[in-house]
């Protein structure tokens, strides 16, 4: 979809203030998880930035009722593990041509050089290997990445369930070696994530915890592949 | 008897600029870029790349007076919303919200 290069504050307020309107229109959890889903879809791959960043708008206002709204339903994706993802590429998800059924030269363009196939993943995930791994993005900064990160363990935390289950799924992720959509690096940041959220630390301190997990002790010089 | 040649190979101009003029990428990013005097002069830094999505992400929302922050909710749109059925609400909320940015 097209949007605007730069909303204003205005414009970013008041399109929060319809998601959290949109939401509350029907008492119904099924109804609230099309809503963000539809909105994260019809965003697009390249404008999930602009989904996050609606999240944060509503997790920066003062508005508790809103923020309990919007962490309910995204509970309610968490139980159904269906979270309205936005799509990474993926390290470990490059087809490789079939050597049994032969390979067309179609195969070749796009699929198999560097077009590799993207993975949709929740917001905080999202967040994580965009730090830290190569995707088609560049990769997001630092301070970008704990700030954001401090928002929506913020909002999340405005429900129980979201507060219980979020943690428990990043957790089983970094136990997850063999789908391939994690490094090494970016499963023991989930590990930490979780942690830190299910001690009950604070946003601020769960996203320090993710950054802090990354610095190990290295000889200089040393040149690591995190895989 | 080695086969390893007495002479050394003959240098020529032009194995002192493999590059025959041209200059790669890398050595922009670098840099490191030769002038014909042979000076090497240190380019300015490279601006930091900042990805379109990051800096979605780093929109300011709020002015300095917004100290009560409150969301600007509609009660009127709400209700419209709510007198649709589900699907055409999730719909036209959606189209909403994308129409606001």
């Amino acid at each position: 979809m097209n949007t605007p290069a730069t909303p204003s504050p205005e414009q970013l307020r008041h399109a929060a203030g319809r998601l959290v309107s949109a939401l509350a229109a029907h008492d119904d959890p099924e109804y609230r998880l099309a809503v963000l889903k539809r909105l994260s879809r019809r965003l697009g791959e390249d404008h999930y930035p602009m989904f996050l960043r609606l999240l944060g708008v509503v997790a920066e206002s003062s508005d508790d009722d809103a923020k309990r709204l919007l962490a309910d339903t995204v509970a309610v994706a968490l139980r159904r593990m269906d979270l309205p993802g936005g799509a990474l590429s993926s390290w470990g998800a490059t087809q490789l041509p079939d050597n049994v059924t032969g390979m067309s030269a179609g195969a070749l363009s796009g699929g198999f050089f560097g077009n590799s196939p993207r993975r949709l993943l929740g917001p905080v995930e999202y967040l994580t290997v965009w730090h830290l791994q190569r995707t088609q993005r560049t990769t997001l900064g630092v301070d970008t990445f704990r700030r954001t990160l401090a928002r929506l363990v913020d909002l999340l935390n405005h429900s129980d369930d979201a507060r219980m289950l979020y943690p428990q799924k990043l957790a089983a992720d970094a136990q997850n070696e063999l789908e391939g959509a994690y490094t090494r690096a970016t499963r023991e940041r989930l590990a930490a994530i979780a942690d830190a959220w299910q001690a009950g630390r604070t946003p601020e301190e769960v996203a320090q915890a993710a950054i802090d997990a990354g610095h190990v002790d290295m000889p200089a010089g040393w040149v690591v592949r995190e895989l | 008897m080695s086969t390893i040649g007495t002479n050394p190979p003959p240098i020529h101009p032009t194995g002192l600029d493999p590059a025959a003029g041209q200059v790669s990428f890398d050595d922009l990013r670098q840099g490191l870029l030769q002038t014909d005097a042979g000076l090497v002069l240190p380019e300015a830094a490279p601006a930091a790349l900042v990805d379109p999505g990051e800096a979605v992400l780093n929109l300011s929302a709020w002015g300095e007076g917004d100290a009560s922050r409150a969301l600007p909710r509609s009660d009127a749109f709400e209700g419209r919303l709510a007198a649709l059925d589900r699907a055409d609400a999730a719909g036209a909320g959606v189209d909403s919200i994308l129409a606001a940015l």
